[in-house]
């Protein structure tokens, strides 16, 4: 979480002086900082004789960065957009509606399709250059940017698969849960499942 | 082992390569689509004849024995296939009701892109007429009262 500056400053100022940890955490109680806030103020910095107080890794934010992930992000949300748009052209074409007056048009299919072979392959290599370069510099897996786009996708996941949820629970009851529409809420599970699994650890990170 | 984000990430890109297999071959791949696309042409080119027909009924009072452009109703663009040259064929059916047709490659997938009453998928035609909210009117007369039921599983059903 990134930090105010005012309290960063105080708390290096306070320390710099040579005040005692807990004194600093009381003045910021009676000043009205909380209790989570005081004590990430003051992990942020650690002592060591005869220097100032010694910053700690912390959060940060970066425009190149935001241009990587932020691209990875959108490459995700398109594969898995058409991933389902497809998936589900295909599921009524395996498994049509009898009462359909039309049958199945494919033209929306291959934009889809056009679609995955584009984004598909980008997303694939964005995913391993962002690995690569986690892997060297583990510093990078404090991205501010990085979190907020798996905060984004994981709220993004969590919500469609509760409608999903809803929708095949409504379908049960309004008793319209056919063998395509379980299939439909199925392939939308898996993705959203999938999607989810790729992006829980950045939280943790 | 791989780690968790390996794993979906290896997941997703399976599922999307076969998401584009299975596209392919429900869809028919490129050579299919271009043919789908000669037939929205001929399509574009039925309607045109078709509204000229239409034009000319609409001036003569009735329909006309071929296309011909007059002064009031300009000639269609086309009257034959631009790919195969054959022909497009105009035919009356009835005093207010035409056919044209022409040679469709894949006439079920136009109809389900078209989504249109007046494609006659099986016969490769487009139906039209003139004058007649009701283009059934003529071709199919009204019904007659219902008969006594079938069979009594229709009786229930009618006493409703």
């Amino acid at each position: 979480m990134a930090q105010n500056s005012e309290l960063t400053d105080f708390v290096n100022a306070a320390l710099g002086a040579g005040h005692d940890r807990d004194d600093i955490a009381r003045a910021l109680a009676d000043a009205g900082w909380s209790e989570r806030e005081r004590r990430e103020a003051l992990e942020g910095w650690q002592m060591v004789a005869g220097l100032p107080p010694v910053p700690r890794p912390r959060a940060y934010v970066s425009a190149r960065e935001a241009v990587i992930y932020g691209l990875l992000f959108i490459a995700l949300c398109v594969v898995a957009w058409h991933l389902c748009s497809l998936g589900f052209r295909v599921i009524d074409a395996v498994l049509p509606d009898p009462a359909a007056l039309y049958p199945q048009g494919s033209g929306g299919m291959r934009w889809s399709m056009a679609a995955l072979i584009v984004f598909t392959p980008v997303f694939a290599l964005l995913n391993r250059h962002v690995a690569i370069q986690a892997a060297q510099d583990p510093g990078r897996r404090r991205s501010l940017v990085r979190r907020w786009f798996a905060s984004v996708t994981l709220l993004i996941c969590a919500l469609t698969l509760l409608g999903d949820l809803v929708l095949t629970l409504y379908s049960f009851l309004d008793g319209e849960l056919t063998p395509r529409l379980l299939a439909k809420s199925l392939l939308l599970a898996v993705v959203a499942g999938l999607v989810l699994a790729y992006y829980r650890d950045e939280l943790d990170g | 082992m791989a780690d968790r984000k390996t794993v979906a990430m290896s997941a997703i890109c399976v599922l999307a390569g076969l998401a584009v297999l299975a596209g392919f071959a429900t869809s028919g791949g490129p050579i299919q689509a271009r043919k789908e696309n000669r037939d929205m042409t001929r399509w574009e080119d039925l309607q045109q004849i078709s509204l000229h027909i239409a034009c000319r009924a609409d001036e003569a009072g009735t329909l006309p024995d071929a296309p011909a452009e007059t002064p009031g109703c300009p000639a269609p663009p086309r009257m034959a296939d631009p790919y195969t040259d054959a022909p497009y064929l105009y035919a009356p059916t009835g005093p207010r009701h035409w056919r044209i047709c022409a040679g469709f490659e894949r006439p079920q997938a136009l109809k389900a892109r078209l989504m249109n009453t007046r494609f006659d998928a099986e016969a490769g035609c487009l139906l039209d007429s003139f004058g007649d909210p009701h283009p059934d009117a003529e071709t199919d007369p009204p019904p007659a009262p219902d008969p006594a039921p079938a069979s009594p599983l229709d009786a229930p059903a009618r006493t409703r």
